[in-house]
């Protein structure tokens, strides 16, 4: 059989990218852009055109009940597995409001202990300025939350890096969401617990770190 | 918590946060929704299928990485191929070719919400609307309803080759139109 070919796969790589091939012509199709560059960049493409057409489907409401079969599945799933208590997701929209407020308004907050079993500290640029704060909340996994408000703009659509250091010097990466759409915040899980965290930074896509909070012993 | 980023929602939802499962469903169930309506245009299927959606979403939460797509392209896809997976399990049923007329353009994004606007999903429905008829019928079967080459050939009345020609010629040009490199 000859091989899969350019022009072949030119042919066919709109209902590729649409998920509507099947059988030997799928599998021959993608073991070919798997091996040639051209191809797999002509497929990405548009596969991107074929995500956005998906998103002009108009919005339409779902039946009455809808929302409450889906948590029926997801939430008490969620429950079960006894990761984070039901208060802490509203500490993250607090927190954002919070530390726009006190930006607006010219204040820092404070580094220290709070009473919520969550722990912050200031975000320092290299240059000792601040800009913003982190937030690590105790739980299983705990979870972080970083506020730099201000640079919603400076760094949106930026791709960043969230690094977290263990006090074993461990390192954990993660990449963070975009800066403009979460408003300058973003919350991630963790993999150490709350109080072996020692720092947390953001680093830019070329690996210079933004800023950091590091947290006392 | 209403106000939160979705990408925050996303990783409440991976570390297992009911609150943000909740924010997280109920901002986005009408646009999941639409999609498996529109691919399978049945109320009660279309559910099915975008609950299928949000409990992918939820398992799959802790893998979503905001660089390599939105949460819109994200959720929005995995709602599309969880109806698609319908539809394949279900490959004779009858469809309603009067129904691709009325799909296209969510009112959100319509002509003129569209004014003014420069973004891709603006470009995408621009494009979209400039297709030849045939070929915009081909194209949003194929997309927005899951139908294969072969299948909207059917459902036209038009050879297979014309039909493939016709999804291939509109699905270019809308990529075309985005203009943008996508990064392997």
């Amino acid at each position: 059989m000859a091989p899969f070919s350019c022009a072949q796969l030119d042919d066919v790589v709109a209902e590729l990218a649409l998920d509507l091939l099947a059988g030997d012509e799928r599998a021959e199709a993608i073991a070919h852009v798997e091996g040639c560059w051209r191809c797999r960049r002509t497929l990405f493409e548009h596969s991107a055109a074929a995500d956005r057409l998906i998103q002009l489907a108009p919005a339409g409401d779902p039946s009455v009940g809808f929302e409450e079969r889906v948590l029926a599945i997801v939430a008490p799933a969620a429950q079960q597995a006894n990761r984070l208590p039901r208060r802490r997701f509203v500490l993250i929209a607090a927190v954002a409001a919070v530390v726009a407020l006190l930006a607006s308004l010219g204040a820092l907050v404070a580094v220290g202990r709070s009473e919520k079993a969550e722990i912050e500290a200031a975000m320092l640029a290299p240059d000792g300025a601040n800009v913003g704060d982190v937030y690590v909340h105790e739980g299983s996994p705990a979870w972080i939350v970083v506020a730099v408000p201000a640079w919603a703009q400076k760094w949106g659509g930026v791709p960043y890096t969230v690094r977290v250091t263990g006090r074993d010097g461990s390192v954990h990466d993660s990449p963070g969401g975009d800066l403009a759409a979460g408003e300058g915040t973003w919350g991630t899980a963790l993999v150490i617990a709350a109080d072996q965290v020692r720092s947390v930074s953001l680093l830019g896509p070329e690996g210079t770190t933004w800023c950091t909070g590091t947290f006392s012993a | 918590m209403g106000d939160a980023s979705d990408e925050a929602l996303i990783a409440g939802l991976a570390a297992g946060d009911s609150d943000a499962a909740l924010v997280f469903v109920r901002r986005w169930q009408r646009r999941v929704f639409g999609v498996t309506f529109a691919v399978l245009g049945d109320r009660g299927r279309a559910e099915d299928a975008a609950q299928e959606a949000f409990v992918r979403a939820w398992r799959h939460a802790a893998a979503y990485d905001p660089r390599r797509a939105s949460v819109a392209t994200w959720l929005l896809t995995m709602a599309r191929t969880a109806a698609i997976d319908v539809v394949r399990v279900e490959r004779a049923r009858p469809f309603d070719p009067t129904l691709v007329v009325e799909v296209g353009v969510d009112d959100s994004i319509g002509p003129e919400a569209l004014a003014g606007r420069n973004d891709d999903l603006a470009r995408v429905a621009l494009a979209l609307g400039s297709l030849p008829e045939e070929q915009r019928r081909a194209l949003l079967l194929a997309t927005l309803h899951g139908r294969t080459a072969n299948e909207v050939g059917a459902i036209e009345g038009i050879p297979l080759g014309t039909a493939k020609t016709r999804i291939r010629t509109g699905l270019n040009r809308v990529r075309l139109a985005l203009d943008v490199e996508v990064a392997p």
